[in-house]
């Protein structure tokens, strides 16, 4: 489903506007080769600043390898336009934030609908879908609260029902458990899990190895390179 | 699409302080332009009603009289000269003159004319041949005969063109010791004529006037198109004693002396604009800017460029229309109840624009007003939306 071959991340650091000589170079990634499988429920594991974010952007095209080559369900990503990398991230990539997510002057519903009110009219059926995943979700009856007015884990369920609207082939998410207790955070994995049973490619980032646990294989990153891999 | 507008407006709120302050820089833009550009309006309508009105293709006056009767022409004020009345046979024998009108300055009445106070200029025409004054007749009112008169708009008060059309509506005015009855009102000018009681020139003649026997002031000539110039030279070569004016002439000095204002007009609304722009780009870039997250959030979800700037600009459009439209509604409103106070604070000539026209420039203002709006809001949308999603994310942290 996808492949990452020689994948390397570099940001420029402070100090460059200053003075262009004692410029520094961040090296994020360093050379990042990975293979998932379709159907794959994939950990990355590292400690903080290890890259595992950026690693993250660059599965779900939302920033460009500065060196490397990514393969997509059989496409060649690397190059393709701006265009096409929306389209590909709105048809075939559902994205779960580290961070609060949804807007606040929307309800539960509309936050669902985000994409599709972005890109276009909400039709019927689209409505009818986002329902049945808040339901899925547990939240059914709660689809015209406002967003803000959820705990934290309701609001993390809402961001993962809205990564699915488009019913997407690979799942991606950060740290989705972050700030959660430990039993919302297992019912939080409990959700990926059964997405994971239903034939969607997961990728998910972690530094807790207990959540780690819950997927099939456990990638190690620590400075940019990927350590050891394992099979369950 | 509503709910696009909905969710817009929804954002608005987030923020209502600022919202407010940007509703209220729009309300004022849009204001401003509205009131600039209506007055440009009123002038120029005004001077096109005073052109048809004494504009003749060509006015004949005596000879040293003819920086007088410019001015008279322009504010529609009169002053006394007279020239005799054989002129007008001399006029009549030049094959391009295709209608002559002679109109005598009378004197200036100050009393009361139907309920208004104050000083009005008395002018004789003659009814058969006149062609200026008929285009401005009341649609209704009395017929006219030798004892009637025919008053400007501001003579017969506010309203009066409204009153004339009542068979109830009676008004009797004395002059020169003779009771004359008014039998139609003329529609606003914006000039001087407004305010000037017109009587026929034959019952003139047979009261006790201070203009001298068998004279007349001036004689409004219309030409064949084009003839103007011509007809000019013709007059002055043939008549002694006289000086003909062409209506371009006229023209020309009027806008002469209305170039100041127009220059500052156009470019207090240039510089009007410019402000809006630069302010409404201020406001906007914070605004923007401190959403730099969730724009990068909505390109990760699989929106496109386009359906951010959408979202942005409509956000701006809907502040901007709301300000807009307040603004200048209250200031069409403020202009139109105080439209006479306005008028008399002006010395120009001032005609207002109908309820149609002034709908439209309100519409124009707020249109162009929500476009400033849109392109501050593109700019620094522009800005957010080169980035990588990934880095919008991250540094809207
Ligand atoms: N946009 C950026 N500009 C500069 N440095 C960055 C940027 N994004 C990430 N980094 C740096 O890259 C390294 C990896 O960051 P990240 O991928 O967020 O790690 P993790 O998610 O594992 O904590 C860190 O040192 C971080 O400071
Ligand atoms: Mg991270």
């Amino acid at each position: 489903m996808i492949d990452l071959c020689g994948v390397t991340k570099t940001y420029d650091g402070p100090g460059l506007q200053e003075n262009r000589d004692r410029k520094q170079k961040i090296h994020a990634l360093g050379g990042i080769d990975l293979h998932i499988p379709r159907g794959e429920f994939v950990a990355i594991m590292g400690p903080s600043g290890s890259g595992k974010s950026t690693l993250l952007s660059i599965l779900g095209l939302l920033s460009q390898p500065t060196a490397g080559t990514m393969v997509l369900d059989g496409l060649d990503v690397t190059g393709l336009r701006e265009r096409e990398r929306t389209r590909l991230r709105a048809e075939q990539i559902g994205f779960v934030f580290q961070f609060p997510s949804l807007v606040n002057t929307l309800n539960v519903r509309e936050n669902v609908l985000l994409p599709k009110m972005l890109t276009g009219s909400v039709t019927k059926s689209d409505r009818a879908r986002a329902d049945s995943l808040l339901a899925d979700m547990g939240l059914a009856g709660r689809e015209e609260e406002r967003s803000f007015k959820l705990s934290g884990g309701e609001q993390r369920r809402v961001a993962l029902a809205r990564a699915l609207i488009s019913d997407p082939a690979v799942v991606l998410a950060d740290e989705p458990t972050g700030a959660l207790d430990e039993a919302t955070a297992g019912e939080l994995m409990g959700l990926l899990g059964r997405l994971h049973a239903a034939g969607k490619t997961v990728v998910m980032v972690t530094h807790d190895r207990a959540m780690a646990q819950y997927a099939t294989r456990t990638v190690k990153i620590k400075s940019g390179v990927i350590g050891s891999c394992s099979m369950d | 699409m509503w709910q696009r507008v909905r969710w817009a407006w929804g954002n608005l709120w987030r923020k209502p302080l600022r919202s407010a302050l940007l509703v209220t820089s729009t309300a004022m833009t849009a204001s401003i332009l509205f009131l600039s550009y209506f007055f440009l309006m009123s002038v120029d309508r005004s001077l096109t009603a005073s052109e048809a009105r004494f504009g003749a293709d060509v006015m004949v006056v005596p000879k040293q009289y003819s920086a007088v009767a410019e001015q008279v022409m322009i504010s529609g004020e009169v002053s006394p000269f007279y020239m005799p009345a054989s002129v007008l046979d001399k006029l009549r024998q030049i094959p391009e003159v295709r209608q002559v009108s002679p109109q005598l300055y009378l004197t200036t009445y100050s009393g009361v004319c139907c309920q208004v106070e104050g000083d009005f200029s008395v002018v004789a025409f003659d009814p058969a041949s006149d062609f200026t004054l008929r285009g401005y007749l009341s649609g209704e009112g009395k017929r006219f005969k030798p004892d009637s008169l025919l008053i400007g708009s501001e003579a017969g008060g506010k309203n009066a063109v409204n009153h004339v059309k009542y068979k109830a509506y009676h008004e009797q005015l004395n002059l020169f010791g003779h009771p004359f009855e008014i039998a139609r009102v003329l529609f606003p000018t914006g000039t001087g004529a407004d305010k000037t009681i017109f009587m026929s020139l034959d019952k003139a003649r047979t009261l006790d006037v201070k203009a001298p026997q068998d004279t007349i002031s001036v004689a409004l000539i219309r030409t064949n198109p084009g003839d103007e110039e011509y007809v000019k030279r013709q007059i002055e070569r043939s008549i002694p004693d006289v000086t003909a004016l062409t209506g371009s002439k006229i023209r020309e000095t009027i806008n002469r002396q209305l170039k100041p204002m127009r220059f500052l007009s156009y470019s207090m609304i240039g510089v009007v604009l410019i402000m809006a722009a630069l302010q409404a780009m201020t406001l906007f870039s914070a605004l923007v800017n401190e959403r730099m997250r969730e724009i990068g959030m909505f390109r990760a979800v699989g929106a496109g460029k386009w359906s951010v700037y959408r979202l942005m600009l409509t956000e701006a459009a809907l502040a901007a229309v709301v300000g807009g439209g307040i603004g200048v509604f209250l200031i069409a409103t403020t202009l139109y109840d105080n439209q006479t106070l306005i008028i008399k604070a002006f010395t120009l000539p001032l005609l207002f624009p109908n309820l149609l026209t002034t709908t439209w420039l309100a519409v124009a203002a707020v249109v162009l007003t929500a476009t400033i709006g849109m392109l501050a809001a593109a700019v620094p949308t522009r800005q957010i939306l080169r980035r990588n999603p990934y880095d919008a994310i991250r540094e809207g942290e």
